[in-house]
């Protein structure tokens, strides 16, 4: 055979490249997660079509933000055994301190600031409990979770925080604001995922988190600061919560103490649903952030089908149900097909 | 082997999708056999051509269920009504908005709006009115300059008082004492409003008397168990109490569970229309119930707005003052009877409805 026959492309081999690239995003942990968000998009919108409209489809991602940012923040942990459940909580009572200062005169722009730095504490406390005092991580934060939305309904007397300044940049970019024609808010979600998915797949520190989750022993043994690793993937854990916190503040213009109930299940949810096992070992951000958009869509679904409001919860919790038992079902699986 | 393992994987994912969407479409097909009319593409005066909505607080609270019924009371006699109903499992501003927002892109004719947080609320509901869809807030005040011109709510401070004149009957004018108010929803505003009507009535006519509270009787999640914990706390603090008074719904059940248990008499008065409050007003434990008449709110929202869509009818503007009901021994049959049904509710309570509207000017301010 000469050169040329040698190096002639064969019909298969012609197509590999994208036959691979086909391979690798049917592989990805994602997939099943943006496939089912797809189907349900597309089943809805062929019955409904005012459910496919722009301006719909705008306003469910960005109704998603606040969960589909903590479910970013919790796939740090969830992929290191850990898991954070005082998200929301910690949500809500940033909102509150930022709208408490705001309301006493500080700039919108540095209460937020402060805000999340004191989201961030809160998940150097989470740390603390959970890595130095040893208390597992479901139940500390579940604990963290109540004293944060007491303490928000204790110093907000219960009450919503209001008469925030409207008219002020904050409250207009963040919560008014529109770029390329979609709301800022989902703007920050699209680079809160794209910084996420660089810090986890392109930084000492998210190699360390992916070593952690797939095998803790070999990463101690290894010399991987797995203490200190955990309590970093709490504090921006914490921080981000923070962050949708400001946003909900300024979309919603008032600090509500009993706002955000539920979200950190919806959270975990998501990130389990985007391809997050709660077993840890792997982690994606970006199907977190599916995960949880998918999660409203359902709810948002059900509006358009006219499904009575008392069986709304029945039906998001069985979605819910479903879609993490038959991702549980396909990682087996796929476990087994390995072995 | 890889192949063949790469294979199963793929065929294994193809699975996986196919029936999670399987699994939300057949939910969703279960809402079709449960919807009013289809026809998204319906017009004129077909059957559900005129697309309204009510999106309201929360689906576990009996109050705002019965402001639903008056609304749908309003579709079940009119064909050409295709009504479309939503609300969150809990009180929620940032779970009730995505269905408020998702219900407004089909149902252009009107939407009836019921949140107790109005602010959340500002730029969503201007976005709607501004597109030509009106909004009609019920129960509590709607976002202002966000286009709603008519509110349609009770004088909750003139409820309060009206449930005091009623308990005060049983309280000597130169009495001395205590009386507990204790709340289920101390930061709700409604709420708030009728505990301050109840103390200046007491202060008017009781002078004498010293008012304890308002104690939230709310616990951690509101629900009945601590409701009911949190008033036997408060009757054992203060057992000798000349009466135990409450602005909100799950608190008369729990009085009445409370002498129940306990065999005690109290004087005792609540606020709308629990089942588990009337029995107990049935059963003696409860003396006074003031009943805010939350179906006519739903009722006669959705009537305007079915008279704007079908017959261009003027909304109304300002402030609807539905009005309130006191319910004791002495009309107790009659007002389990009407709450039996959505049926005997809408026999009951239609032409009162009806007759509110025909002499709006009255009920406006």
């Amino acid at each position: 055979m000469t050169k040329l026959e040698q190096t002639e492309l064969t019909p298969s081999s012609r197509f590999a490249p994208v036959t691979n690239r086909l391979r690798w995003l049917v592989g990805a942990d994602w997939f099943s997660a943006i496939s089912a968000l797809g189907a349900l998009v597309v089943v809805v919108g062929v019955l409904h079509p005012a459910f496919v409209s722009p301006t719909q489809l705008t306003n469910i991602v960005q109704q998603s933000v606040y969960v589909a940012l903590m479910a970013a923040g919790i796939s740090f942990l969830l992929t290191q055994g850990e898991v954070d459940l005082s998200v929301a909580g910690n949500y809500v009572l940033a909102s509150i301190t930022a709208a408490l200062l705001i309301h006493n005169g500080v700039n919108p722009w540095l209460a937020a600031g402060i805000a999340i730095i004191q989201s961030v504490i809160v998940g150097a406390f989470n740390a603390f409990i959970v890595l130095v005092i040893g208390i597992p991580s479901l139940i500390a934060t579940l604990a963290m979770g109540w004293v944060l939305r007491g303490l928000a309904s204790a110093v907000s007397e219960g009450k919503q925080v209001v008469g925030m300044p409207v008219h002020d940049s904050f409250f207009v970019i963040l919560g008014g604001g529109s770029f390329l024609g979609l709301p800022v808010a989902i703007w920050v979600l699209i680079l809160a995922v794209v910084i996420l998915t660089v810090v986890l797949r392109a930084t000492p520190f998210g190699y360390r988190v992916r070593q952690i989750g797939s095998n803790l022993d070999a990463a101690q043994f290894a010399g991987i600061p797995v203490g200190r690793t955990k309590a970093l993937g709490f504090l921006l854990c914490g921080g981000i919560a923070g962050v949708a916190g400001m946003l909900g503040l300024a979309f919603f213009t008032s600090g509500d103490p009993t706002s955000g109930g539920g979200f950190e299940l919806f959270a975990v949810a998501g990130a389990v649903i985007g391809g997050n096992p709660l077993t840890g070992g792997t982690a994606t951000i970006f199907g977190a952030v599916i995960g949880a958009i998918l999660l409203n869509t359902v709810s948002v679904a059900l509006v358009f089908f006219n499904i009575p409001a008392v069986w709304s919860q029945f039906a998001t919790g069985a979605v819910i149900i479903i879609a993490v038992s038959l991702d549980g079902l396909m990682r087996r699986r796929r476990n087994r097909n390995r072995l | 082997m890889n192949s063949h393992i790469n294979s199963l994987s793929r065929r294994g994912r193809r699975v996986t999708v196919a029936l999670v969407a399987v699994a939300a479409s057949a939910l969703m097909l279960v809402g079709c056999s449960t919807s009013a009319p289809a026809g998204d593409t319906a017009k004129n005066a077909a059957p559900g051509s005129v697309k309204l909505g009510i999106a309201y607080w929360e689906t576990r609270t009996y109050a705002f269920q019965l402001m639903l019924k008056g609304a749908q009371a309003v579709a079940s006699v009119d064909p050409t009504i295709d009504l479309t109903s939503a609300a969150p499992d809990a009180g929620d501003p940032s779970k009730l908005l995505p269905l408020f927002q998702a219900m407004a892109q089909t149902q252009k004719a009107g939407i009836v709006l019921q949140t107790l947080a109005a602010d959340p609320f500002f730029r969503p509901v201007q976005q709607i009115t501004s597109s030509g869809t009106p909004v009609i807030a019920i129960d509590a005040p709607p976002p202002a300059d966000a286009g709603v011109d008519l509110f349609i709510t009770n004088d909750n401070v003139a409820l309060g008082k009206m449930l005091v004149d009623e308990i005060i009957k049983g309280i000597p004018v130169d009495a001395k004492g205590e009386i507990v108010i204790g709340t289920s929803g101390p930061a709700v505003p409604p709420l708030i409003a009728r505990v301050e009507g109840m103390k200046a009535a007491l202060a008017a006519q009781r002078p004498g008397v010293t008012v304890v509270g308002p104690v939230s009787t709310f616990g951690t999640s509101g629900s009945s168990q601590e409701n009911y914990s949190a008033w036997d706390g408060i009757w054992r603090q203060h057992p000798t109490a000349l009466a135990y008074l409450s602005p909100a719904a799950q608190d008369a059940v729990s009085l009445g569970l409370l002498q129940q248990r306990n065999k005690v008499k109290l004087l005792a008065g609540g606020m709308d229309l629990e089942p588990g409050a009337l029995e107990a007003v049935q059963n003696g434990y409860v003396t006074a119930l003031v009943s805010p008449e939350h179906w006519l709110k739903g009722y006669i929202a959705t009537k305007l707005l079915a008279a704007h869509a079908e017959k261009g009818t003027a909304i109304p503007k300002g402030i609807w003052n539905t009005g309130g009901l006191v319910v004791n021994a002495a009309n107790i049959a009659a007002i389990v009877e009407r709450q039996a049904s959505d049926g005997a509710l809408l026999k009951a309570l239609g032409p009162i409805g009806d007759d509110q509207i025909a002499n709006s000017t009255k009920y406006l301010k």
